[in-house]
């Protein structure tokens, strides 16, 4: 016989049960009637079609990439996953009529110091017209594996220009440092190994779903947007659209600490050395000193062997195989650091080594390469390797090279 | 009484049905387990 609802007899005395039973599809027993549920073809056909109504009404509306609280996290074991979001959407969910959209692939660094609101207005400046649109898609922590793997998503915004923003760090493949992490996890796709293959056979499987299905891909940032619009928590105040001052930098950052930050900035700014400049770190980012002293004992010099290298590489290969325009920028380093003779924050001579394999692969593409190495005085800091967001004026020398690598 | 064995009612708990399971499908799917938090890079 063949399965459905025509089979079922209704049971005179318990009419409704049987109604509800045949409804959920259950196979049960009730008023003395045994019921097959199994649904035909034609139901889960249907089904089908539900699911895919319902992963467009999710994944392609304010569902999910409306204005959420969790994005705006200030708890730092929720930030990759928030600023993945926020990547995430600037890819799917934002349309630009403009001619000139520039995709900036890094990340903390590249975060904080060319926001949209800071870099947009240097852009207008320098090359009046039709607005160009800037899409910062910088993670915190994200290693060079994250970014290749946000890379596979570029084609949905059709870049004018990618600039690719990495620090000489970002060649170490270490725990202070690693090549890959939440990001590439959320948002891998494709149906080919990348540069670094999965460790197991079930990334892979995840990885095709997330392919294939958009609803899966997103499934993560589809649960913390819907927990969000049911639970409706306090939103935490957004990242600043302007930066006017250090104090509002500090008060944004460390909240209540922000007094004491600030003083420890201007003692080192009244007493410029690198001993006052970690005795500031120390005051409000204990944690980011002892990440890049960690950072240091676990250096090894790079190479075009290495696995950043290889992964770099492959990352190049893709924006040439699709055409667009890039830049290859090597974010400033603080020259601060030009004082660790005893080599506490730094290893002497990675960042020339660093410099070297990112030229080379630079090259390789027929990429240009920008060395920002220098273009800061250590005033611009926030740390050893962050530049102060708008006050640093970094977007200003950027904005140039992008205006210049668009004519050329 | 009314069932869905009715004739009449069966498109409409064809529907209801196939409902149901999307909705299942996609509920197992948004709530699955999968990557959400890590402790992270503690240089900010």
């Amino acid at each position: 016989m063949a399965g459905g609802a025509e089979r079922y007899t209704s049971c005179a005395s318990f009419p409704n049960a049987t109604a509800s039973l045949d409804l959920a599809g259950g196979r049960g027993y009730a008023g003395g009637v045994t019921r097959d549920p199994t649904p035909s073809p034609l139901t889960w056909a249907l089904a089908l079609v539900f699911l895919a109504l319902l992963d467009g009404v999710v994944t392609r509306t304010s569902v999910l990439w409306g204005p959420t609280a969790f994005e705006h996290t200030r708890d730092i074991r929720k930030v990759v996953f928030a600023q993945t979001y926020q990547a995430a959407r600037k890819l799917y969910a934002t349309t630009s009529a403009s001619p000139a959209r520039i995709a900036l692939l890094g990340n903390s660094r590249i975060w904080l110091a060319a926001r949209e609101t800071f870099l947009q207005p240097e852009l207008a400046r320098l090359a009046p017209g039709p607005e160009t649109s800037v899409y910062n898609l910088g993670i915190f922590g994200a290693g060079l594996g994250d970014m290749e793997v946000v890379s596979r998503h570029l084609g949905r915004v059709r870049p004018s220009l990618v600039v690719l923003a990495i620090g000489s760090s970002d060649l170490l493949a270490t725990p202070s440092s690693p090549l890959e992490g939440l990001p590439a996890r959320l948002l891998r796709v494709g149906w080919a190994d990348g540069p670094l293959p999965p460790r197991h056979a079930v990334d892979r499987l995840d990885r095709w779903a997330r392919t294939v299905w958009p609803l899966y891909r997103f499934h993560e940032f589809a649960r913390a947007a819907l927990e969000d619009r049911v639970v409706r928590p306090t939103r935490p105040e957004a990242f600043p659209d302007h930066v006017r001052s250090t104090r509002a930098i500090f008060a944004y950052m460390h909240g209540k600490q922000a007094a004491a930050v600030e003083q420890a900035y201007r003692a080192w700014r009244a007493r410029p050395s690198l001993a006052a400049f970690v005795d500031y770190l120390r005051v409000g980012s204990s944690g980011h000193v002892e990440m890049v002293r960690n950072r240091v004992r676990e250096a090894t010099l790079p190479s075009l062997e290495s696995p950043a290298g290889r992964v770099l590489d492959a990352l190049l290969a893709r924006l040439a195989a699709n055409g667009w325009r890039a830049v290859v920028l090597l974010m400033p380093e603080n020259p601060l650091l030009d004082g660790d003779v005893a080599g506490e924050y730094h290893v002497a001579g990675f960042s020339a080594a660093a410099a070297d394999v990112i030229r080379t692969l630079a090259a390789r593409h027929h990429f240009i390469l920008v060395d920002a190495r220098r273009w800061l005085p250590a005033e611009a800091f926030l740390d050893l390797d962050h530049v102060l967001p708008e006050l640093s004026g970094f977007q200003r020398p950027l904005a140039a090279e992008i205006v210049r690598a668009l004519r050329s | 009484m009314l069932s869905a064995a009715e004739p009449g009612l069966r498109l409409p708990a064809m529907v209801v049905r196939a409902l149901l399971y999307a909705l299942a499908i996609a509920a197992l799917v948004i709530f699955a387990p999968g990557a959400q938090h890590v402790f992270i890079y503690q240089g900010f």
